[in-house]
Formats: structure tokens, C-alpha cells, sequence
């Protein structure tokens, strides 16, 4: 099947996602290719297209070529609704789709209001998100494990309301109980994020367990930073986005937003809820298969066999 | 030889694209966030530093400068034309149509000899030579009749904010009558064409680089 997928060349969560989808469909014999909705191509290169794949946008030219048109929910519904662009602008583009393909099922509802919607497991590379061997803890060496037992990392994109606050404060419980866990807090690139939550940490005393709070982290890099941590947290609510990468390297996902009803380790969007989340997964270290939870559960191979599965029923 | 357009696909046309892609999805992927780097050619033909210059007012920043002074407004109607001539010493009109101290002209038209009025010390062409089918003879006909007087040229942005979010639903924003889209560069380079040197530049409502307009004022 030859897919061609629309994207806007921008660092985010959608924008890595897409790649990984496409570099699975590439993996899977398909032919792919990838060009902004301005048409400039950006990866590969297909004669003739079976579907369009839009990732938020899709090029004018394209509205009315009959070419089958899927859509990717990479957005969760009410933020979209938020920032006063991407609902409406989703909605302007489905009556040019066949459907919708979202990731989380707890979206479907929203979704399927707008346009028939499919539901496929969010998956991640798994290729490219492994585990590795991680020195024990050494403040010389910045390829080391973090400090602390259980060594917690949040390293999500801060912005808005997407910040550690809630992490944070779940993390003054579990050091109450666990005197050794740390908090490590990467990828803060904003400057008043920085100051405020400097702020915050030195006002509430929190040094006590928040061991880093540092800049952004290259991409290659997010891989070994998982590795170098037990536990990976999330500040994201109602949704999580590629903090589940996590689970690539082995490492437990705490995130108020994931809610598979299989995995233990679930939490609400409280500091309590989160703590308590937190704990159990310190107390399941060795025991749960975090790594096989991230086969079965988020392995983009299926996500994609998935996706391709619907494109053929409208063919 | 003619083509049936309905043989054509849709991607043919923009093919040509297809050189600007990346080898690989990792390559791709690693430079997301970073604009795609480019050889040095390319760059000294297609990148131009765009000067730092700051936001005004558009009327306020013509009528301050016109103020006292004999003044010739190129298209001169409606109410910018009736506050030009309220601040300034005396001042000449051109506009499509005769009107009162405006003469009509098709600023189009290269017979046409230009009317010369003495003393003339500042020419406001706000908003005109986006209209014009020929905006480089025009300005080097009005350069050539009235040498060393300042022109303050204002244009629409062609990267406005404003514009570029309808666009992004599939509608261009544009007075039906304009035949061109300026921006900083393209501005500079007719202008150069024409013999003029660039004394003053500023935006005009909005943020610099996405505002409204450009105003530049002319070297003379």
C-alpha cells in the first residue's frame, strides 16, 4: 500500500509519532511518504498514493483528488477545543475523511461525535527505545544512573499547564516514605518555568528529594535518560503522550492520563493517587516486566498493522 | 503540443519537490525542531536578513511628516487624502478620477508625462503600487520628475499574521484590485530598480516581520 502522510515539520510529540508510525509502515513493505501540507516533501516518495494520512493538516490541493483521507487524533478533545484552533480545524477537514484513527479509547467518544473512529494501540519504537546497561551512579559521569532509590525523572515538553506541579507534590509524599527516592526534573527549556519552579523548590524545600531541575534534552538522548531512572512520571491529565517510552526501556509510566485498566500502577490526577502509584511500582521493581507490558501494550509494528487494516477496508 | 489537465495527477505538479527530502526518518526526526540546512548558493540567493525595525502607526507616522510641508498624496482619496491635506502647507493630489486639487491619472500608463508641481518636498504614495501593473516604471518615472524629493511608500505585508491564518483555511485575503504582494526584500529590490535608496523603514500595525504593512521612506 503506498501512504502519504501530511505533517508539519515541527519538534513535537505528533511530529515523532508520525515518524514512527511511517518508519513501521516503511519496515512492513509499504511504500511512504511524507510531505508538509504545503507540499513540500520531507521523506520518501510514492508514484501514486492509496490513502492520505493527515496529521492535523492536509495541503488545499488534496480536498477533492478521491483519495481515501484518514485522520490521526494526535490531540487529546478538550485541548483541542483549548487552543481555539485544532477542533475547528478538525472538524473543517472531516467530511473529507473516511474516518478518524485515534490512540487512546478514552477519546473515542469525542472523536466518533466528529467522524466515524477506529481505535488503535498507541504505539512506540521499541527499536529505538531499549534497554541498556547504566553504570551505577556517579555525580562525574552524566551517562550514570540518577541518583536515589527509586531515581523518579519527569522530562516531558514544560508548557501551560503541562508542568511537574503535580509530580512534584505527589513526590513530597513518597519521600516521606521512601527517605531515599529523588526527583530528577528535565527538559525545562522555558525560562519563567525554570524561575518559577526554582522558586518553588527552594521555597518549599524540596531539595530534599529534587536532585536536577535542567534543560532541554537532544532527542537521541531521551532513550539513555530512561535508562538512567526507575520510574518515569507524567504531568500530563487527561491524556499521557510519549512518556510511555518509557516502558521501551523497561521502566515504570506513572502518568494520571494512562488509563489501561490492566496495568496496576494506575493513579488520578492527585498527589495522593500519584504518590501511592509511585510506591507500588518502587515495590514491584524486579517483579514487573515493564519492557513486556511496553511488547504487548505499545509496540508501533501492531499499531501500524492496525492502521493499514482499516485503510484496506476503504479501498 | 497540448496537455489534458485531467490526465495530470495532483502530486506531478509538485514533484519537483521531491529533491528537499530527507535520506532517512532518523535524519528527519533529528532535525525536527531546526530549519533545513541549506547550501551556501542557496542561501546568498534565497536568505535575506530582514532589518529590525519597529511598529508604528501608519497615519501618524505620514501625517507627522507631512505636517508643514507642500506635500503630493499619489492616490489621493478618501480620508488619509482629507487629513494629508488638513496638517500639511499645501498639497497636491493623483488619483484614478479628478477631484477637488486632485487630477486623475492612469499611473499605469507610460505615455502619460507626469504633472510637475514646484516645490514639492515629500510624496506619499500610501497603499498604490500594489495596484499598479507596472510599479517599477511608475517609480522611476516619478524618481525621474521629481529627483531628490523622499517618498514614503507603504505596501500590505505579504507574511502578515492576519493573512497567513486565513490562508490556512484555504482563503487569501486581498483587496480584488491588487496585483502584487510585497515584503521587505521584493520591496527593496524594485525600489533599488528604480534609482531609490532606502532612508526609513518601519512596520506598520501588528508585530514586527507578520505586521499589516511596510512603510519605507525613500533616500530621494
Amino acid at each position: 500500500m503506498n501512504l502519504l502522510h501530511f505533517l508539519r515539520r515541527e519538534k513535537s510529540g505528533l511530529a515523532f509519532t508520525t515518524l514512527e508510525l511511517v518508519k513501521a509502515e516503511e519496515q512492513q513493505g509499504h511504500g511512504v511518504e511524507i510531505r508538509q501540507p504545503d507540499e513540500t516533501v520531507l521523506y520518501g516518495g510514492v508514484d501514486k498514493p492509496d490513502v492520505h494520512i493527515i496529521h492535523s493538516q492536509i495541503s488545499p490541493r488534496r480536498y477533492h483528488d478521491r483519495i481515501p483521507k484518514f485522520m490521526f487524533c494526535h490531540g487529546e478533545p478538550l485541548s483541542s477545543v483549548g487552543n481555539g484552533v485544532s477542533m475547528k480545524a478538525i472538524v473543517d477537514l472531516a467530511p473529507l475523511c473516511e474516518a478518524f484513527i485515534a490512540m487512546r479509547k478514552e477519546e473515542w467518544s469525542a472523536w466518533n461525535a466528529i467522524k466515524r473512529t477506529y481505535v488503535v494501540p498507541k504505539g512506540i519504537d521499541l527499536q529505538r527505545f531499549t534497554p541498556l546497561d547504566v553504570p551505577a551512579h556517579d555525580p562525574k559521569n552524566p551517562a550514570s544512573r540518577l541518583s536515589g532509590d527509586p531515581a523518579v525523572l519527569y522530562c516531558e515538553h514544560w508548557r501551560g499547564q503541562r508542568n511537574p506541579l503535580i509530580p512534584l507534590l505527589a513526590m513530597e509524599r513518597v519521600s516521606q516514605v521512601l527517605p531515599n527516592a529523588r526527583m530528577h526534573l528535565f527538559n525545562v527549556e522555558d525560562k519563567r518555568m525554570y524561575e518559577t519552579f526554582s522558586a518553588l523548590i527552594a521555597h518549599a524545600k524540596w531539595h530534599t528529594f529534587v536532585r536536577s531541575l535542567m534543560g532541554p534534552v537532544k532527542d537521541e538522548e531521551v532513550n539513555l535518560l530512561y535508562n538512567r531512572a526507575d520510574i518515569v512520571v507524567s504531568g500530563l491529565f487527561p491524556l499521557y503522550a510519549r512518556g510511555i517510552e518509557a516502558f521501551g526501556a523497561g521502566k515504570a509510566f506513572i502518568g494520571a492520563g494512562y488509563r489501561d485498566e490492566e496495568y496496576e500502577f494506575r493513579c488520578d490526577f492527585t498527589p495522593e493517587s500519584m504518590a501511592d502509584a509511585i510506591i507500588k511500582a518502587h515495590e514491584a521493581k524486579g517483579q514487573f516486566n515493564f519492557r513486556a507490558w511496553g511488547e504487548r501494550k505499545h509496540d508501533v509494528q501492531e499499531t501500524v498493522r492496525q492502521a493499514t487494516a482499516i485503510y484496506e477496508r476503504y479501498l | 503540443m497540448s496537455h489534458d489537465i485531467s490526465l495530470l495527477r495532483p502530486c506531478d505538479e509538485v514533484n519537483h519537490h521531491l529533491s528537499t527530502a530527507y535520506a532517512s526518518i532518523d535524519d528527519l526526526r533529528s532535525q525536527l525542531g531546526q530549519a533545513k540546512p541549506v547550501s551556501e548558493a542557496y542561501a546568498k540567493k534565497m536568505l535575506h536578513a530582514v532589518p529590525i525595525a519597529e511598529v508604528v502607526d501608519r497615519s501618524e507616522f505620514i501625517l507627522e511628516r507631512c505636517k508643514g510641508r507642500t506635500v503630493l498624496d499619489v492616490g489621493a482619496s478618501g480620508p488619509m487624502h482629507d487629513r494629508i491635506v488638513a496638517v500639511a502647507a499645501k498639497t497636491y493630489g493623483w488619483d484614478r478620477e479628478d477631484g477637488e486639487g486632485v487630477t486623475g491619472i492612469d499611473l499605469d500608463n507610460q505615455d502619460l508625462h507626469l504633472p510637475f508641481y514646484q516645490g514639492i518636498e515629500l510624496i506619499v504614495c500610501g497603499e498604490v503600487i500594489e495596484h499598479l501593473s507596472n510599479p517599477g516604471q511608475f517609480l522611476r518615472r516619478l524618481r525621474t520628475r521629481y529627483q531628490g524629493v523622499p517618498v514614503i511608500i507603504t505596501v500590505p505585508n505579504a507574511f502578515a499574521e492576519a493573512g497567513r491564518a486565513q490562508l490556512a483555511r484555504g482563503t487569501e485575503v486581498v483587496n480584488r484590485d491588487h496585483c502584487a504582494w510585497y515584503s521587505w526584500k521584493t520591496l527593496s529590490v524594485l525600489l533599488e530598480r528604480a534609482g531609490y535608496s532606502i532612508a526609513e523603514f518601519c512596520w506598520y500595525n501588528g508585530r514586527p516581520l507578520f505586521a499589516e504593512g511596510l512603510i519605507v521612506v525613500t533616500g530621494g
